[in-house]
């Protein structure tokens, strides 16, 4: 791939059908948006942190931005190709909870060690406050990004070891209702 | 940027937040997604009457400058969700953008402008938007998203944010959401129909004739009757002739069964989508709710504007559920809409309302288009014909936007009970027909029962003593060649049988002519064996023809004209109970107002003919200027003369014939006083109190100036005399609107002027300043249609002068001035009558010289000065403005009009008064300075891509910033004020104008 073509080739699909929950004519009505919105057919941080820009116009939302690429840029060779894309998507919108969990902790363990550290936990919440910027008012526990990552841990860190292991990642984000309304946003819709 | 941006924010969340800021940051930043988005959400806070006020530039903006975020169009619909009145209006402007548009409809503005068209209808119409079948419905009736890559990353993004801080993802997933619903160009599986309807309406846009009419539906009116008739393969040839039109492209296969063209498509047929019931259908999408105005069967049978109601036999709408408040009525989710049926019901009164509506200001509108052809004595009583038969469906639950007061907290619309027809008149103007109507209306939750209920009898016994007389007068047949108009009624004297009207609702033109030969085999429709001698060629419509709205008049297998006749009873079982029903109820109507309708559906159906006629001719003189290289033999292009001359033959006959209708209906009136019906009490009568009045109104109509005398009288003392003549007029909330209907005008920049004078007068009063302005509500509703508020108790300057003059009120050879009429109408100047009214007079100058000013409105002629009852002055006609002027008269160069005649009521140059005044325009200037960033707004907003003349030269906005002078200090600005004055006054280029205006037009 990365090739500007105008359709996926059938062995494209093929593949493509393995590795996602999408049909052929799904497939291929995304491939026709994607190089729409990428004519290049691939898509690189610049570009990636601009179209955040877009959407956050009051804060600052490259760094979020930053560590998304990297979630998205699953070969990490610095672009996000469309076949990255709708695996992402597909996971999203078609995947159950448990996969959208497994693929947002890439997210937040930032050095890939299976383990969120306070730390890494503190970049990434500090990261999304500074996108979404004044726009939502917090509650005085959470609005700034230590005191929100304090919850996080006193929440969710049951073992008390300073670090969020997958299960405690999982199990502290089904008990909280709000997450796991955010992480159905795609269900259904896509 | 960002540091720029959180700026912004701190602006937007700030206490001088308000509806302009908003607003001009949409303007400023129209790519910029997230603002877009955040702005339109805070404008939802703000009440719609502050919205209302905007929608123009806002729906200028949305379309002028299609961009990547779809927040104000959301903004947009969602408004027209929550009101009736907001949505009929955006429509109405869609409307004339896409006949702006209709020359580039690849263009990126033309797609979006039918697009969000497309779903304003089916906001209005409750039916479902080409492009929004249940399959891109995803869970619990949500649009799913389209396939946008950009936002889907977005959202995805926001999704692993949810861990870290699930507060902060509502609104950018709802965001993310929204932009990737944005419909992608390309074709996508749920788009391919779009796509095609879309397509299709293009075609078909691009085949209109780029002139004239537009209303919605492009193809002439089709009447309920006629599409059954022609479902029942009773094909008239009308429908014939319609199914091979000329030069149109033959719709796609899927979409021949509901083809623009087709019967099926029309509004409030049986098959016109129901929510709920055959939404999912792809059939009757969009096609259904083509608004047309009533046709002439409709107008008699009283149901024009709720046959709907009728037809769909659904739960009766009480006053407490629907119409009354549609305005109230929020679209329920589409999904939980399914099986409810009073969700469905409720969604049906809401569309008959908004057809009604609609239906209504189209036929208003359609007079106007009508009159034109009628000669100019006949127009009044055409006019007063027409709104005779118009008032046969009133009351009705119909409003007037803008002048309707309904809002989302006081929901309670008023309903048009009335339209006296004794008091319209007709303006005529160069080559248009304007008329004035009053139009009386009720601020009540009753239904239209009830207010029939409440109504009073007048003068109804009366007249029905007359109408068997007046069934005497039907013009004449003659064999040799003269048109007859004939309603059957007529000649028939019992139309009290039910039975017996069946056959007759048709009001029949038997039109017939020896001298027209039907040569014209290269006609775009033909005629199958037309009877030679008839006039059946005539009368067939064009596809696409310029009189959408008049009824189709059809021609028989004999070849006698008629309008559109209520098919045989087998071709309407289910309904013909009902129809019977009601049809009791007109006949019963009828018999109390019977020669009023007779005289009408003869003046009608007569100007309906004229109109076909003419719209025949320019047909064809279009067809020959287009054959005219093609080697037309020259046979044929006699055969086009000939025709020519015979159809201005049969025109001339129409119009004698029309004459001498007119010239019965005068002598009738003379010998029976008003009372006989004739005068157009129009059924609901009116004493022998009106005759009186009539004469008056008569007398002046024989003027060439009509509209003086209605203008002249005093609004108190007409709305008196109307109220205490109508059968509604005891209720307690009546009331009386005046409205002037204009057709082959485009009212936007009227709108715009007095969208701006309005704002002005704001800016004054927020300053208190004490100066005097009037504002006038224009309601647009296509690109060159509309309705203008009238001005009460004003007379132009030119009128007052011509009186003056006529009257010999001064002596020969000394001119009349403003000054004297001010001494004649208030007294002597030392009293307090007249010191009042100068007052007025300098309070109103100071604000209209300024606002003069400011926008550069030209062709300040007398006939554009009004005076009112009490001295003030108030400018109209804004058809020159910021950069335009008329012709190329560019002499109008004073800063404003302030001759020596307003400077003698003022009392002279070195008068207290015109001291005053000159403080008061200072005032008035520097208010105006201060705030010159909403006027600035207002203007900019509309330049772009701007079709109005006034945006055609320079850059406005720019030119009105120059004009205020913003570079100079508060004292060198007041300096540059008095130079101002100083140069308007007793201008010379002044006095050259007016002399100019005396010598070409004739204005005083």
């Amino acid at each position: 791939m990365g090739k500007s073509q105008s359709k996926l080739s059938p062995e494209q699909l093929k593949d493509l059908q393995q590795c996602t929950n999408f049909e052929k004519k799904e497939l291929q009505q995304w491939y026709k948006g994607f190089i729409k919105d990428c004519p290049s057919g691939r898509l690189d941080k610049p570009e990636f942190q601009k179209i955040y820009k877009q959407f956050f116009p009051f804060g600052d939302p490259s760094k979020f931005a930053d560590y998304v690429f990297n979630v998205f840029d699953s070969d990490k060779n610095g672009t996000i190709e469309f076949k990255e894309f709708i695996i992402a998507l597909s996971v999203t919108s078609r995947g159950n909870l448990e996969d959208k969990l497994q693929w947002a902790f890439q997210l937040y363990d930032i050095n890939n060690d299976d383990s969120i550290t306070y730390d890494e936990m503190l970049q990434i919440v500090d990261a999304i406050y500074k996108m979404v910027g004044t726009m939502v008012k917090l509650p005085p526990d959470e609005d700034t990004p230590e005191k929100r990552v304090n919850k996080i841990f006193s929440l969710m860190d049951k073992d008390k070891n300073g670090q969020l292991s997958f299960e405690e990642f999982k199990e502290g984000s089904m008990k909280d209702p709000t997450i796991v309304q955010a992480l159905s946003l795609y269900d259904g819709l896509v | 940027m960002n540091s720029g941006n959180s700026l912004l924010l701190r602006l937007f969340k700030s206490e001088f937040f308000n509806a302009w800021i908003a607003v001009s940051y949409l303007f400023k930043y129209p790519d910029a997604v997230g603002i877009q988005h955040y702005l339109c959400n805070e404008l939802k806070k703000f009440p719609l009457d502050e919205i209302e006020f905007f929608l123009p530039q806002l729906v200028h903006l949305l379309i002028s400058r299609p961009s990547e975020s779809v927040a104000l169009e959301n903004f947009i619909l969602d408004r027209c969700h929550i009101s009736s009145h907001m949505a009929i209006l955006t429509l109405w402007y869609l409307q004339a953008y896409t006949s702006d548009l209709a020359a580039t409809p690849n263009s990126p503005s033309f797609k979006l402008c039918k697009r969000v068209f497309n779903k304003c209808q089916a906001i209005v119409f409750a039916t479902e938007a080409p492009g929004e079948y249940e399959d891109i419905f995803g869970k619990n009736g949500v649009p799913k998203v389209k396939e946008n890559a950009l936002s889907a990353m977005v959202g995805m993004g926001v999704m692993l944010a949810a861990f870290g801080q699930p507060l902060m993802t509502k609104s950018p997933g709802q965001l993310a959401l929204a932009q990737g619903r944005r419909p992608r160009a390309f074709s996508t599986a749920g788009e391919t129909l779009e796509d095609a309807v879309l397509g299709d309406s293009t075609t078909q846009q691009q085949h209109l004739p780029a002139q004239q009419h537009q209303h919605q539906p492009p193809q002439p009116v089709q009447s309920q009757q006629q599409a059954q008739a022609a479902e029942s393969n009773n094909v008239s040839p009308q429908e014939s002739g319609r199914s091979t039109p000329a030069g149109i492209s033959m719709p796609r296969q899927e979409d021949v069964a509901t083809s623009p063209r087709s019967p099926s498509g029309e509004p409030g047929s049986p098959h016109a989508t129901i929510p709920g019931v055959s939404v999912s259908t792809v059939q009757n999408i969009q096609r259904n709710h083509v608004v047309t105005s009533p046709s002439l069967e409709d107008l008699r049978g009283g149901q024009a504007f709720k046959h709907k109601r009728d037809r769909f036999s659904s739960p009766r709408y009480s006053h407490d559920t629907a119409p009354s408040s549609p305005i109230s009525l929020k679209f329920s989710d589409r999904g939980s809409m399914d099986g409810q049926s009073s969700a469905a019901s409720l969604e049906l009164a809401r569309r008959s309302y908004f057809h009604s509506e609609m239906q209504f200001l189209l036929a208003l509108v359609d007079i106007a288009t009508r009159l034109v052809i009628v000669p100019k004595p006949a127009r009044l009583s055409a006019l007063r014909a027409e709104l005779t038969l118009l008032n046969h469906n009133l009351p009705a639950e119909i409003c007037v936007p803008l002048w309707c007061h309904a809002t989302l907290e006081n929901p309670s619309h008023h309903r048009v009970v009335r339209i006296p027809p004794q008091d319209a008149v007709v303006l005529n103007s160069a080559d248009r027909v304007p008329y004035l109507l009053q139009v009386e209306v009720l601020e009540t939750d009753m239904s239209v029962e009830e207010i029939r209920a409440q109504r009073r009898d007048i003068g109804d016994e009366e007249e029905e003593e007359h109408s068997s007389a007046s069934r005497t007068h039907g013009v004449e047949l003659n064999e040799s060649g003269s048109i007859q108009l004939e309603a059957t009624i007529d000649t028939n004297g019992d139309n009290t049988e039910p039975s017996k009207d069946n056959s007759e609702t048709s009001s029949t033109a038997a039109a017939e002519t020896k001298d027209v030969e039907d040569k014209e085999k290269e006609s775009v429709v033909t005629i199958p064996n037309p009877p030679v001698g008839s006039l059946a060629d005539l009368s067939i419509s064009p596809p696409g023809s310029p009189v959408p709205s008049s009824p189709v008049i059809t021609v028989d297998p004999s070849g006698r004209m008629k309008s559109p006749a209520p098919s045989s009873p087998g071709h309407r079982p289910v309904t013909q109970s009902r129809s019977n029903e009601a049809y009791l109820q007109t006949v019963l109507r009828r018999r109390a107002s019977n020669s009023a309708d007779d005289f009408a559906e003869k003046m009608r159906t007569a100007a309906v003919m004229l109109a076909q006629l003419s719209q025949q001719q320019a047909a064809q003189q279009a067809g020959a200027g287009a054959n005219g290289n093609a080697r037309v033999s020259s046979q044929s292009r006699s055969s086009i003369k000939a025709k020519a001359t015979s159809v201005e033959d049969i025109r001339a006959k129409i119009i004698k014939e029309m004459m001498a209708l007119e010239e019965q209906r005068m002598q009738r009136m003379k010998l029976e006083g008003v009372s006989s019906g004739v005068g157009g009490g129009g059924g609901e009568g009116a004493g022998s109190e009106m005759l009186e009045d009539e004469r008056k109104v008569m007398a002046n109509v024989a003027t060439d100036d009509p509209s003086a005398a209605v203008f002249a009288e005093d609004w108190d003392a007409k709305m008196n005399r109307i109220r205490a003549t109508s059968p509604y007029g005891h209720l307690p909330s009546w009331q009386l609107l005046s409205v002037i209907v204009k057709q082959g005008a485009d009212l936007r920049q009227e709108q715009l002027a007095c969208q701006l004078i309005r704002e002005m007068g704001w800016i004054w009063e927020r300053a208190k300043i004490d100066v005097w302005i009037t504002y006038m509500r224009i309601l647009v509703t296509s690109d060159n249609s509309g309705l203008i508020e009238t001005v009460r108790n004003t007379i132009s300057i030119h009128s007052i002068k011509k009186d003056a003059y006529a009257r010999r009120l001064n002596e020969v050879g000394v001119v009349f001035t403003l000054y004297d009429y001010f001494q004649q109408k208030f007294g002597d100047p030392a009293s307090e009558k007249f010191i009042k009214a100068q007052d007025n007079f300098m309070r109103s100058l100071a604000a209209y010289s300024v606002i003069t000013y400011v926008l550069q409105i030209r062709d300040r002629h007398n006939g554009n000065i009004l005076l009112d009852t009490e001295g003030h002055i108030v400018h109209i006609d804004f058809g020159f403005m910021l950069s335009n002027s008329p012709g190329s008269v560019g002499f109008e160069l004073a800063p404003f009009k302030l001759p020596q005649e307003y400077l003698d009521v003022l009392g002279g140059v070195n008068s207290e008064k015109f001291a005053e005044f000159k403080v008061l325009l200072k005032k008035a200037f520097m208010a105006i300075r201060k705030h010159t960033e909403n006027i600035v707004l207002l203007i900019d907003m509309m330049s772009k891509d701007s079709k109005l003349p006034c945006f055609q030269y320079e850059n406005a906005a720019q030119a009105v910033r120059d004009r205020l002078a913003l570079n100079l200090t508060e004292v060198q600005a007041e300096e540059f004020i008095e130079k101002l004055i100083m140069s308007s006054c007793c201008n010379v280029f002044t006095r050259l104008y007016d002399t100019f205006q005396y010598y070409s037009n004739g204005i005083l």
